[in-house]
């Protein structure tokens, strides 16, 4: 039956080209308008490693001076270099980095290029196993080196294009500010949507070029390039006072595979924090927080606020869309009378009736939900061309399955908004009224 | 007029004419929602920095050369690349300055009112060193006292790096046991959110360490997005950019309508001045473009949904006015065999139709209240303007009887003969 | 087969209650072939279209090969419609875009059989009707007798045991017209009972019954033709 019913849908939908493509653009568009807003949205909202966000925690401590909170009332984002030393003790976290980025001088070969400063991203070693960071040639430098300050680098696929075409540059060496560094892996692209491992500053921003062992900060005496919020003057001048200082500017992230490791985890931060407490730190009421990656997003309001809006009103766009289509079908239905009229009395039920018509709408739903589909992808690559001269990447909003899926249900709804009511009134024609006309 | 037959018409057709009343009004509703959030991003964008953004570049020049760890090497650096730049043709002011307007960040600190206990709140400003030419540069009006003199700034700029290399000694209380006073100029919005209302000028506020800082100099307007509400709030000290290491940057205001030409001027003079370095230029208004670049797009995006929704609409009613029409043709066979003359049909239908845009106008100003609210709870500045939705309304109208037009001129050419024709 | 006891059925327009049907009774049996007159207006289709389940009526009582249908909903309707009744129209009712395979099949779909038996009864009607070999054909490019046995081997591919024709001839001209009432009355032989409506005195003579109708109700062949005339000007029925 559903065969036949749709051998009459489709002979329908043929009968009148223009009434059908006019039915099936208006879908079109509708969906084409919303899968591109709710792709603007899905891009900021949706996981960005799916695998590891349960696993993966990010660690804050409040430890802003007595009087004021920290801006917002929560614990600063980042931590202090002390705490971090001493909380990065903890045997608990499988994996665990505190991380942060500098901006340094890379002086590649004069032939390829003039010094350049390149942000470099200070971390440790698990930093690229726990955020699932794909190699192309070699591999992360190992723990040893984090302690010794190894002169290591990993370099991602564009600055190793831009430093040694592209070729395995494992092994070879690369000048930093004063020092060379050896090559030890270069990345394959990677390019999580939201830059959930670091959300102080744009979280589209692509992740940093080079990598290397956070103990060069002490070595090379770095400073951070992103932010570094702090609450009272260092107790010494120079960099021994930072280091020892309450400015914090450290990233620091822990990997926790159970319940219990993590309230394990909260534990030590408490009695760690209670500890600081007695030499006159931690005056502020205890709020130490371990996030899970998603929160963290939520909590840093990565979502431009005006985006739930947006979706909201895309999805009013592909409603009224398909309301002014009801019209439209009303008309062709009506129009058909007679021809229904010969099938009830034939014996077509009124459900017969229905579903053949609201058949026909959702095929038309279907085939304007799949250009609408092709024409959101055509949207995004516009809207991606003119978000790259404002993030400086043309990558961030990308179509997924899920978005496929959001198409092709909107197109769906959009078919039944606009065919429900031509097929309910189709269906209840009297058929005695139509069989007598000429 | 016959409002009566038309009304008690519609209301026996709900389902029919509803649907045009409920086009209207989801129409209205949602384009006067994106109008709202087109004209918050808009606003947003419009807001005056209080500096001549078109005049300004900002110039960053990062060494990469051992030879600038050397402080004497630095201060001839810096002082060469500013006399290189004032020499410049078309540049008006140069300056040496950390801040960059519109970037959304800069160094920011916490002060209390001169006095005050340790328990009174801290509160939040950003800083900026300036010399005796940065406020000259930024092109803000001074509405009390004055800007640095070059004396000042060479003494203040020598104090603090006394500090730097032989720190200070500590107290008990963690703090320096000896206390400084340095004059600062402010903006007008700091010295009120500290002081309270005028005057200012000579007024004391301290920094957690109990140096004090008195005002010399009040400005206004002043707004610097910051990653904290503090976008209007700055101090300023009397302090050359004294370390040359890891980079300084540069303030040019641009005689007017030259900033363009010595965006591209500037880097290659610079180079040529020092070549162990790398300059970057960047023009305010570029920095400004950047930084709005998510309002530019909301309200891109929004425009585009307004406009094709006015057009869906405006089609859909064509269509729907055609059909109601075409489903009465032998109404309309019928008036006009009893005498009815074209224009009376023209005038039915589009009373008709201006009725039922009037009660979807008026559902919309309801929905679109409602859509606002529901908005407004995420996005507190998209309010709806009484003028916008009234001109919203007024466009929706014409473009109902319009739509309207068509279909009422062709069903008034109806014969009277097909109302005796059986159907 | 076909039992109908006081019958009432009323068109309601906004201005007039109209009596289309009062206290109709009439009865068919099966395998009779029995022709309903009657002037316009008259009820004739009215009835037909009550007989045929395409419409409902207000009081009475109407048994169709024994099931009581007024209690019936709409899917029961149908599924009598679409098995036990088969209707021939004045103006034969094919659907346009379908051909002569597609139209006969229209009845078969909605009683779901299976595709190879839909098949032998299509090919059995048609060749039933003579014209098998005009299955590909449009409606369209056949001339109305033909149409006619189109809509006629619509009928007997469901193989009915009532059919209702409506006008049958109306449209034809008196060479087709023979076919067609031939036709008829080859499958009145076979067992099916035919309701006839129609006109035409001639046509009605094929039929071993005829049933007059008068304003609404089977007419006593003494009343007076005047008075019907008199009432039927009473019942113009409002603008749709």
């Amino acid at each position: 039956m559903l065969a036949y019913q749709l051998r009459i849908a489709w002979k329908s939908l043929r009968r009148s080209p223009a009434h059908t493509l006019i039915v099936g653009g208006g879908i079109a568009l509708g969906v084409a308008v919303s899968t591109l807003f709710a792709t603007v949205r899905h891009s900021f909202a949706k996981d960005p490693i799916p695998d590891k966000s349960a696993v993966l925690y990010n660690v804050r401590m409040d430890t802003w001076g007595p009087v004021d909170p920290y801006p917002g009332g929560k614990p600063p984002p980042q931590v202090t270099y002390q705490d971090m030393v001493a909380l990065m003790r903890s045997d608990i976290p499988a994996r665990q980095t505190g991380t942060f980025k500098a901006s340094l001088y890379v002086f590649p070969d004069p032939r390829v290029g003039r010094p350049r400063r390149e942000l470099v991203r200070l971390c440790f070693s698990d930093f690229f196993p726990m955020f699932e960071v794909p190699f192309r040639f070699g591999g992360p430098w190992d723990r040893a080196a984090d302690r010794t300050a190894e002169r290591v680098v990993v370099l991602s696929d564009e600055m190793n294009e831009r430093l040694f075409g592209g070729e395995d540059s494992v092994g070879r060496s690369v000048r930093i500010e004063d020092r060379e560094f050896r090559v030890v892996g270069v990345l394959d692209r990677w390019r999580p949507g939201v830059k959930f491992y670091d959300l102080t500053q744009n979280p589209v921003d692509v992740p940093e070029p080079i990598y290397m062992p956070f103990a060069h900060m002490v070595a090379m005496q770095l400073e951070s390039s992103g932010n570094s919020d702090g609450w009272r003057s260092p107790p010494m001048a120079g960099f021994a006072g930072l280091l020892a200082s309450e400015q914090t500017w450290i990233l620091l992230w822990v990997e926790l595979s159970s319940a219990d490791q993590v309230g394990r985890y909260r534990a030590f931060l408490d009695a760690y924090a209670l500890e600081q407490r007695k030499a006159g730190r931690f005056q502020r009421k205890l709020d130490n927080r371990v996030t899970p990656v998603r929160d963290l997003m939520v909590e840093a309001e990565v979502m431009p606020k005006e985006a739930d809006a947006m979706v909201a009103v895309s999805l009013l766009f592909l409603l009224i869309c398909a309301l002014n289509l009801i019209g439209l079908l009303l008309g062709k239905f009506l129009a058909r009378a007679a021809e229904i009229g010969v099938r009830r009395a034939m014996g077509a039920r009124r459900l017969d009736v229905f579903m053949q018509h609201l058949l026909e709408c959702e095929l038309i739903g279907l085939a304007g939900g799949a250009i609408g589909l092709a024409l959101s992808f055509g949207a995004i690559a516009v809207v991606n061309l003119w978000a790259k001269s404002i993030i400086s990447r043309g990558d961030f909003l990308a179509m997924d399955w899920a978005m496929a899926g959001f198409a092709a249900g909107a197109a769906m709804v959009a078919g039944l908004v606009a065919g429900l009511y031509p097929a309910w009134r189709v269906c209840r024609i009297a058929p005695a009224v139509h069989l007598k006309a000429q | 007029m016959e409002l009566g037959p038309i009304l008690r018409a519609i209301r026996r057709n709900k389902a029919r004419f509803g649907l045009i009343a409920v086009e209207v009004a989801l129409t209205l509703a949602v384009v006067v929602n994106c109008i709202a959030l087109i004209a918050d991003a808009r606003a947003q964008m419009a807001r005056p920095s209080g500096f001549p953004d078109d005049d300004l570049l900002t110039v960053s020049s990062a060494p990469f050369d051992a030879a600038f760890k050397e402080p004497g090497y630095q201060q001839a650096a810096l002082r060469a690349d500013l006399d290189a730049l004032a020499a410049l043709p078309g540049v008006a002011v140069v300056t040496s300055t950390r801040l960059i307007p519109w970037s959304g960040g800069g160094s920011s600190g916490e002060y209390r009112q001169a006095g005050a206990g340790d328990a009174a709140p801290m509160l939040r400003s950003q800083i900026y060193n300036a010399d005796e030419r940065t406020l000259d540069a930024l092109g803000v009006r001074l509405v009390a006292g004055r800007t640095f003199t070059r004396e000042e700034v060479d003494r203040d700029t020598r104090r603090l790096q006394e500090i730097t290399i032989h720190p200070r000694e500590l107290g008990s209380d963690g703090r320096p046991v000896d206390k400084f006073l340095q004059d600062v100029v402010v903006t007008r919005a700091w010295a009120e959110h500290v002081f309270g209302p005028g005057p200012h000028l000579g007024r004391l506020f301290q920094d957690s360490d109990g140096d004090q800082y008195r005002v010399l100099g009040v400005f206004d307007p002043f707004y610097n997005p910051y990653g904290w509400p503090i976008h209007e709030y700055a101090v300023f000290y009397a302090r050359r950019s004294s370390s040359y290491e890891n980079g300084t940057r540069y303030l040019v205001q641009a005689e007017p309508g030259q900033a363009s030409a010595l965006a591209r001027t500037i880097e290659e003079t610079l180079t040529r001045v020092n070549r162990l370095r790398a300059v970057e230029v960047s023009r305010v208004t570029e920095i400004r473009y950047l930084y709005f670049g998510r309002q530019r797009m909301v309200a891109g995006l929004m425009g585009l949904v307004a406009v094709l929704l006015v057009v869906v609409t405006g089609l859909g009613l064509v269509g729907l006015t055609s059909f109601l029409v075409s489903e009465r043709t032998r109404q309309i066979g019928t008036r006009r065999a009893l005498g009815a003359s074209m224009v009376d049909i023209v005038r039915y239908f589009l009373v008709e139709n201006w009725l039922l845009m009037s009660i979807g106008i008026a559902m919309g100003v309801g929905l679109a209240v409602a859509l606002n609210l529901a908005l407004v709870s995420s996005i507190a500045s998209a309010r709806l303007d009484p003028i916008t939705v009234a001109a919203a309304a007024a466009a929706l109208w014409l473009l109902g009887l319009a739509s309207a037009l068509v279909p009422a001129l062709r069903a008034a050419r109806t014969s009277p003969a097909v109302a005796t024709r059986s159907v | 087969m076909l039992q109908m006891k006081n019958v009432v059925k009323v068109y309601r327009t906004e201005i007039v209650e109209t009596h289309a049907l009062s206290d109709l009774s009439i009865h068919v049996r099966a395998g009779e072939f029995v022709a309903v007159m009657g002037p316009s207006g008259s009820g004739k289709t009215t009835f037909l279209n009550v007989a045929g389940l395409l419409d409902g009526f207000e009081r009475g009582e109407y048994l169709l090969d024994g099931v009581d249908v007024r209690k019936l909903g709409d899917g029961e309707k149908s599924r009598i419609r679409n098995k036990k009744i088969g209707f021939v129209f004045q103006s034969f009712n094919l659907i346009p875009d379908l051909d002569v395979f597609d139209n006969v099949d229209v009845p078969l779909r909605y009683r779901r059989l299976p595709a190879g038996e839909r098949r032998d009864r299509i090919h059995r009607a048609l060749e039933q009707v003579g014209l098998a070999s005009r299955m590909r054909h449009y409606p369209s490019q056949l001339s109305g007798g033909q149409q006619q046995r189109v809509a006629i081997a619509r009928v007997l591919a469901g193989d009915p045991v009532l059919i209702l024709a409506d006008e049958p001839t109306g449209n034809l001209d008196s060479l087709m017209t023979h076919e067609i009432l031939d036709l008829l009355e080859r499958i009145n032989e076979q067992g099916t009972a035919i309701v006839m409506v129609t006109h035409s005195a001639e046509c009605a003579a094929h039929a071993h019954r005829q049933i007059h109708l008068r304003d609404g109700r089977v007419a006593e062949l003494d009343e007076p033709p005047s008075l019907v005339r008199g009432r039927e000007a009473g019942l113009v029925p409002g603008l749709g």
